[in-house]
């Protein structure tokens, strides 16, 4: 039982706007909920254009209310200006006796630099603790905040395991294969995410027709999810609708031994019955801000082994699955995408062995779900809680610095290619 | 004399794909705040996306010629307004290398001696790949008085009627409202509850939302099918809602007729088609309205009042676009 009585969770009021983080945000209050059901546990939202006396007004709310832990738990708005205000109000109160603030970050940490920096007085002024998604965002982040104690912490979102998880395998794999026309004998690999510049889904598709020369499988490769014209907005290089696609179809061009359907968005319903009728999730995403990487744990959960690039988050998921196969990335570069000999000879091997039996995948499933379910992480929640260390940052380091001054001076194309290599070298 | 030959038309649309860039800055072009203004007061309909094809309004050629020199292929986003304008300002083309795309609901506005450089698109989208059949309908409608009349409006929805059960979730996005001007907004005040009440009365047994942009950014059309009243075509054929609806999956609820000729893909799921199949050209009036016509397109025109062209100009377009509209398939 945690020693908090009177806790706090801080979501933003309206859904986001951002696919992931929906599941992300409603995934961690359903885990802090089952893990404080005992307590006075309390989710406070907060509107989209949080202004100063909205954050007034929310702490004068935790003030009045004697809480003891709060939980930010959304990617947007950032509480900067909720820091500030928890600073300016509680002043008079000795350090040990504030409320402790625990801060979940996302995967537009980098890109919020200058909200993090109008904080950085109070950032050193309050009892933190910042929980990453994964080891290399938490090495990240300790890149750039130093203190005393240790403040940064590792936790990984949650999945549903109400939605993914392994439960009529049998009847999604063989209805999906047969609506997809998939014969017997051909083997399916799978990715779901944003179609996007940085998520490479180009150099997936271009291995997937030269595999052909070093494997005699005969593959299918399904591909689900939006377009997105987001492009690489570090580098000034921004799209309209249509940019990706257009930039996509000189690739399609040379594309003649393939078989690739493009599905579209599919809800969540129609993810699981991809993930069971799949053999592999592929992903080669060197997307800038790819903290944890929700669509290859929910493939886990739904028993998909996954062949992924060793990069930023996506490196964390060895830890929940010994069926997670890693491609090495070309880091020397601010463009950086995986080894392609690599990634083949990684994917060849894993045909081999696919299609795993059913056991085994359902217990690729068993084993994702035990780390990564809401309900595992409410237990873990509850465990950590009481152990978690909270301080104040003590100072900012020479990146951090620099990366606002850089934000401030280009909003619009930020990063050189320096300083991108030298923010993402641990990714 | 220009080419006639569909064939070479299409090569110089091939030619400009092969080459794309992304650093198609439209920004460069437009030089005016006055034509800003129109964009502005169009908005999100008149937000740029990107195709090799140059989307543009014509009305930026006006303050840009150089960019008809540089872009040899242009798809023009007009209404019958904007693009009755453009004709009349130009009988015939500057020179032979760019290619005109016109939308082909308009084809009779295109002047003979223009049709040679001209290819007309109608829209394409593809099939669904599983259901044939959503629930959730999402409408969008321009609110501007003059381009959608009310009693017009009434008519879209009429037909609307038999493509939506009651167990359908509408939802209606009031486009065009991003950002209006000065003037004319204050008309159309009114008019935006007043479409509110004929879609109501219409589908009082369905469930309604109206959304504002960002409930729309955050729906998952490919769960959706679209319709847009636009009956008129008074200001734009070519809408960036449409563009990014049928991108993110959306389906048209009413089924298009389809055209044969060239495919041009936009996104995975939608195109244009490109064809000649002109309907005969009409002049909409007689040589009197015309030396009227002709007079008019000297006269100085207040961008400040969203007058994008005289009254009596306006007026005269209204009536064709009115004619065009009851002439075709309603």
């Amino acid at each position: 039982m945690s020693k908090y009585k009177k806790i706090v969770s801080i979501v933003k009021e309206s859904v986001s706007s951002w696919k992931s983080c929906q599941s992300i945000t409603s995934n961690l209050v359903a885990a802090y909920s089952k893990a404080f059901e005992e307590k006075d546990f309390r989710v406070l939202t907060v509107p989209n254009a949080f202004n100063r006396y909205d954050a007034y007004k929310l702490v004068q709310e935790i003030k009045n209310n004697d809480i003891e832990l709060i939980i930010w738990l959304d990617h947007q708005p950032n509480p900067a200006k909720f820091i500030n205000e928890l600073v300016r109000q509680f002043r008079d109160v000795d350090f040990s006796q504030r409320p402790k603030l625990i801060i979940h970050i996302f995967g537009d940490f980098v890109l919020d630099i200058t909200q993090w920096s109008s904080c950085e007085e109070s950032l050193q002024n309050w009892p933190l603790h910042f929980i990453t998604a994964s080891k290399k965002q938490q090495q990240l982040v300790e890149s750039m905040f130093f203190s005393k104690e240790s403040i940064i912490s590792t936790r990984a979102f949650s999945v549903s395991e109400k939605i993914f998880n392994f439960d009529s395998f049998d009847t999604n794999r063989s209805q999906l294969r047969q609506r997809l026309q998939v014969e017997k004998n051909e083997k399916v690999l799978l990715y779901t995410g944003r179609i996007s510049l940085q998520k490479n889904v180009d150099s997936l598709v271009k291995l997937i027709e030269s595999i052909h020369l070093f494997s005699d499988d005969k593959l299918v490769l399904l591909i689900a999810g939006p377009w997105d014209d987001i492009l690489i907005p570090y580098f000034g290089k921004r799209g309209i609708c249509g940019s990706y696609f257009h930039y996509y179809s000189k690739t399609m061009k040379s594309i003649k031994n393939s078989k690739i359907i493009f599905l579209g968005n599919q809800s969540s319903d129609e993810l699981v019955c991809l993930y069971h009728a799949s053999d592999i999730f592929v992903s080669f995403s060197t997307y800038n801000d790819e903290d944890f990487g929700m669509a290859p744990a929910e493939a886990l959960c739904c028993g998909l082994p996954c062949l992924l690039s060793d990069w930023a988050g996506y490196s964390s998921f060895i830890d929940y699955s010994e069926n997670v196969k890693l491609v090495s990335v070309n880091k020397k570069t601010s463009r950086p995408s995986v080894i392609a000999h690599e990634a083949r000879n990684a994917l060849v091997g894993l045909l081999k062995t696919t299609p795993y039996p059913k056991e085994k995948r359902k217990k690729i499933s068993e084993v994702a779900l035990s780390y990564l379910a809401v309900e595992s992480s409410s237990v873990e929640i509850l465990k950590n809680i009481d152990t978690l260390k909270f301080d104040c940052v003590e100072s900012f380091s020479e990146i951090f610095k620099n990366l606002n001054i850089c934000f401030k001076n280009n909003p619009r194309a930020p990063f050189t290619d320096k300083l991108f290599m030298e923010t993402y070298a641990i990714y | 004399m220009p080419s006639t030959d569909f064939d070479f038309l299409i090569k110089k649309i091939q030619e400009v794909t092969i080459t794309p860039s992304f650093e198609l800055k439209l920004e460069d072009f437009i030089a005016r705040y006055l034509l800003n203004k129109f964009k502005e007061y169009l908005s999100p309909d008149s937000d740029p996306y990107f195709s090799s094809l140059n989307p543009i309004f014509s009305i930026e050629l006006e303050y840009s010629p150089r960019r008809v020199e540089l872009l040899k292929v242009l798809s023009l986003r007009d209404g019958v307004m904007p693009l009755l304008k453009f004709f009349t300002l130009n009988p015939r083309p500057k020179n032979d290398n760019t290619v005109y795309i016109v939308d082909s609901h308009l084809s009779s506005l295109v002047p003979l001696a223009w049709r040679g450089s001209v290819l007309l698109r109608s829209l394409m989208v593809e099939k669904t790949k599983f259901q044939n059949r959503f629930n959730q309908k999402i409408i969008f409608i321009s609110p501007s008085e003059i381009a959608n009349p009310l009693s017009m409006v009434q008519v879209e929805l009429d037909t609307l009627s038999s493509f939506i059960t009651e167990e359908d979730e509408i939802f209606i996005y009031l486009s065009s409202v991003k950002l209006r001007g000065s003037g004319q907004a204050q008309k159309d005040e009114a008019w935006g509850y007043k479409i509110l009440q004929l879609i109501n009365k219409k589908f009082n047994k369905n469930e309604i939302k109206v959304l504002n942009w960002n409930e729309y950014s955050g729906l998952n059309l490919s769960q959706f099918e679209y319709h847009f009243i636009n009956p008129l075509k008074y200001f734009f054929t070519d809408s960036f809602l449409l563009h990014d609806a049928c991108q993110k999956g959306a389906k048209p609820l009413i089924d298009i007729q389809s055209s044969t000729g060239y495919l041009h893909k936009i996104s995975m799921n939608h195109g244009f088609i490109l064809h000649q199949d002109f309907k005969p050209y009409d002049q909409y009036g007689n040589e009197q309205l015309l030396d009227i016509i002709e007079e008019m397109k000297y006269e100085k025109i207040d961008l400040k009042k969203n007058e994008f062209c005289t009254p009596e100009f306006s007026s005269w377009a209204l009536d064709v676009a009115k004619s065009i509209y009851f002439s075709s398939a309603h």
